[in-house]
């Protein structure tokens, strides 16, 4: 494939024809907000809409994960309905997030916290609903437990887990109750912690930080169960 | 290429099938798709056989499928020899015995239980001449409900694969420009043209092309494919098959959803005997042409209707949509070009080709030809399925063809096109049914359900049940659809039951515009369109519900109250007492009844208790409208008994 110009924010950048939008835009230093993007996985998950872009000739945003480059073409990352949708993913993100983080094993590096200083957006998000599903981690692997409470669904865990061939983790159930569900399927310690590395935030964590994460759920599930 | 003249395969049907084709013996038709079982028609098909036994009359009594009359199940179809096909409505096992004596054994019409007459008849009327019959321009129902849906002969009878047979000595670009001619948009509910996505799919260099039926029909209260496929499925295998020549397929399947039991026998006999008659497999009727057709069942995710998440679920894969382009067309079924097209679409194609484009061509409007099989369900007079042509109006539709609303009722809105359409007012009755008039009112041609509502119908109320159902069926792959699909949800039911504020109304309305702007597939596009639609066409009545916590339809349970009105009751007259299930209504000292309004859980049970003469139980919303009672209910816990 040839090198072609394209423009992103009025900066003109040079890229290989078909190469995905979002790996050139960030080698160059243009960030575009993104969870469910593995640089490594060629097939786009293209789930947490995020990453929209709005491209010349297109009559509304397209996620630049799945846009490819082509000569001449113009981009811009932060028009109003770029940012607009992207508030409202992150809003809708947090509002089914437990927001904890001082208690989290990704306190400072976590993806959310990162976007929402980058877009504007507050953490404890109060003009919609909790959706938190407050349930218990998942222990069934050991090495690594997962915090539905805490998960993205950016199904990056999964889809690494099906490139090493280890089958550990999974999609489960439909609309707001989709989980990542767990199988003990005989993975090393090293390859389930390839998978933790690629959660952007604080979903799989190691073992022995689970008490320190969990109390805080384990409180307010026991509270809800007293109320009822 | 040597192949096997038409007419023969055409005259071996006919011989196989002498009896029904020149009809020797009485024929009795009983109506048995999934419609006409669930009236009983399975009773009415063994009281026919019996009785006919037991009488001693020779009689063929033949399982059929639907004529789309849902209203008037069970049907029976009674055609003597050189008599006219009678069509007898609502019948039950005593009036099947009794059409057998009294017509068939004795030849008196028993016009009693008559609907008419299916061809021209010096002694009945026409049922064609009935509005319900009149309007309608079949074209994929005109064999549904008068052939036998298990027996290929009987469809071959009636010029059945006489099409593929064409379509075989034609060129697969003829067969595609044919295609292109009539017109046909994909029935499915995009309404993308049939022909260019044909083209696009041949377009594409491969060793091997699939096509595929999408029979994966989910929408509450649509059932057009499913009564297609049980009552002419070979129609459907026949338009794939055309397809499959057209684009050079060599594997085709039918995506059926296995909640259609009766569906999955149908079309399973159906592929096993076109296989052994030669019209499917290898050198389909001499022509050198290959065609391997499998039934693939799918299991019940309304989203595995999306193209994408649709072929993710046959290849084993969480049925999850994924971005497109690649379109199917390039990258489909295990990475190979697939066309995947709707029943109704391949039924079309059967047509266009066995006809000619014009046929379908001539009806419809500028950009929507041909015809369209609509269900209509709900508040409307005469439920069931009817094809139309495009163009007619939906008032039309609901009111010279299916009578009008049900009890004499106001007309308030007409849902199409499922989940993803959007309701229609009656200020815009007039408005034609084609692909973009239906878009520009805010609602969608989706598959061809429509559910009609009436004035007791709360709008907020069936956003809510529509949205309930996107969030319920949402893959969960994408944000807007998972979690803002519950947003709406959450913001809806809160409004229904009076707990809304207006900052809500304007959070729905971005929330809305958002998840339309911003999901990854259509269904999370469409989602938002019952509740765009009822905001634009009924605001008023959730500005009612969470400014004056009044429900003007009467039906959010949280905003009505049950009261009843002293100068109707019956003194004496006990009817609603005894149905009340937590004892709230009490008697007062005239011996009239009143409602305790604390105990009481709005069922709505004393209303239907109530004789028809008094109707003295109302509903009243806002709850704070309620009249003070004339008494107090009495003493909580007075009559019990300790110990």
């Amino acid at each position: 494939m040839s090198e072609v110009a394209i423009v992103i924010d009025d900066m003109e950048v040079k890229a290989k024809e078909g190469r995905r939008l979002i790996d050139v835009a960030l080698e160059h230093g243009i960030f575009i907000p993104h969870l469910c993007h593995l640089p490594e996985i060629e097939d786009s998950y293209a789930g947490c809409r995020m990453c929209l872009v709005e491209v010349d000739g297109k009559a509304r945003p397209v996620t630049s994960c799945t846009e490819r480059v082509r000569p001449g073409m113009m981009v811009r990352t932060d028009t109003p309905m770029v940012r607009r949708l992207q508030r409202s993913a992150l809003r809708l993100l947090l509002s089914a997030h437990h927001v904890d983080c001082g208690n989290c094993y990704a306190n400072k590096r976590c993806a959310l916290q990162d976007l929402s200083k980058r877009l504007g957006v507050k953490l404890k998000v109060k003009e919609m609903r909790d959706l938190c599903p407050r349930l218990p981690l998942d222990e069934t692997l050991g090495h690594v437990l997962h915090d539905p409470n805490k998960c993205v669904h950016c199904g990056n865990c999964v889809r690494l887990s099906q490139r090493l061939g280890i089958g550990a983790f999974h999609f489960s159930r439909r609309g707001l109750k989709m989980r990542v569900s767990l199988f003990p399927s005989g993975a090393s310690k090293e390859e389930l912690e390839r998978c933790m590395k690629v959660c952007p935030v604080g979903a799989l964590i190691p073992a022995e930080f689970g008490k320190r994460q969990g109390d805080g759920i384990r409180k307010e599930i026991a509270k809800m169960s007293l109320m009822e | 290429m040597n192949m096997v003249p038409y007419d023969r395969i055409a005259q071996e049907a006919k011989d196989r099938f002498k009896e029904i084709a020149e009809n020797t013996i009485p024929l009795l038709m009983v109506g048995t798709a999934t419609c006409g079982l669930a009236q009983g028609a399975r009773d009415v098909l063994v009281a026919l056989k019996e009785e006919s036994r037991r009488l001693g009359i020779e009689a063929e009594v033949r399982e059929v499928g639907c004529l789309g009359h849902c209203y008037a199940e069970p049907l029976v179809v009674a055609k003597m020899p050189g008599t006219a096909p009678y069509l007898y409505g609502n019948v039950t096992p005593t009036k099947g015995s009794l059409i057998l004596r009294r017509y068939v054994r004795d030849g008196d019409p028993f016009l009693d239980f008559l609907m008419g007459s299916l061809e021209k008849d010096d002694v009945v009327p026409l049922v064609y001449d009935l509005p319900r019959f009149y309007f309608e321009k079949r074209v994929i129902l005109e064999l549904c409900g008068l052939i036998d849906p298990e027996d290929i002969d009987h469809y071959i009878a009636h010029m059945g694969y006489y099409a593929l047979h064409k379509a075989l000595t034609m060129a697969p670009e003829a067969i595609i420009a044919e295609i292109a001619r009539s017109g046909l948009r994909g029935r499915g509910g995009a309404g993308f043209p049939t022909a260019l996505k044909w083209e696009a799919c041949r377009s594409h260099i491969a060793d091997q092309r699939i096509v595929i039926c999408n029979a994966d029909e989910g929408d509450p209260g649509a059932y057009m494919d499913r009564s297609i496929l049980e009552s002419n499925p070979h129609q459907v295998l026949e338009g794939l098959a055309i397809a499959a020549r057209a684009v050079g397929a060599s594997r085709g399947y039918i995506y059926l959803r296995a909640e259609y039991p009766l569906a999955i026998r149908r079309v399973k006999k159906a592929i096993e005997d076109a296989t052994a008659r030669g019209f499917l497999g290898k050198d389909i009727m001499g022509s050198g042409f290959d065609l391997h057709l499998t039934l693939f069942e799918g299991s019940g995710a309304f989203v595995c209707g999306e193209e994408t998440a649709l072929i993710a679920s046959m290849e084993g894969e969480r049925g999850m949509p994924r971005h497109r382009p690649p379109y199917p067309a390039e990258r489909g079924l295990n990475g190979k070009p697939t066309l995947i097209n709707n029943v109704k679409t391949l039924a079309l194609v059967t047509h266009v080709i066995r006809d000619s484009a014009e046929a379908i061509a001539s009806m419809g409007t500028e950009k929507s030809k041909g015809t369209m099989v609509f269900s209509l369900v709900g508040k409307v007079e005469q439920q069931g399925l009817v094809e139309v042509p495009m163009g007619t109006t939906l008032r039309s539709l609901i009111f010279d063809i299916c009578g009008g609303i049900q009890n004499q009722k106001g007309f308030k809105a007409v849902q199409i096109g499922g989940p993803s359409g959007g309701c229609i007012p009656e200020a815009l009755l007039d408005t034609r049914i084609d692909y973009e008039s239906l878009g520009s009112a805010g609602a969608m041609m989706g598959s061809g359900g429509m559910v009609v509502m009436d004035e007791e119908d709360c709008m907020v109320e069936v956003a809510r049940f529509f949205v309930e159902f996107t969030q319920g069926e949402s893959c969960g792959k994408c944000t807007f659809c998972r979690i803002g699909t519950k947003q709406m949800l959450e913001i809806l039911g809160d409004i229904t039951k009076g707990k809304g504020t207006s900052s809500d109304l304007k959070l729905l309305k971005e929330l809305a515009e958002d998840i339309r702007m911003g999901s990854l597939c259509n269904l999370g596009g469409t989602a938002p369109n019952p509740v765009l639609t009822t905001l634009r066409y009924f605001e008023e009545e959730y500005r009612a519900h969470i400014g004056e916590q009044r429900c003007p339809a009467l039906q959010c349970r949280e905003l009505i109250a049950y009261y009843i009105i002293p100068d109707r009751c019956a003194a004496g007259c006990e009817a609603c007492v005894g149905t009340c299930p937590t004892e709230a209504i009490y008697t007062m000292s005239t011996r009239k009844k009143a409602i305790d309004q604390g105990k009481c859980v709005r069922c709505g049970e004393c209303v239907v208790a109530c004789p028809p003469e008094y109707r003295a139980v109302t509903k009243i919303s806002p709850r704070r409208e309620v009249p003070p009672s004339l008494e107090p209910p009495p003493e909580q816990g007075g009559t019990e008994i300790h110990g």
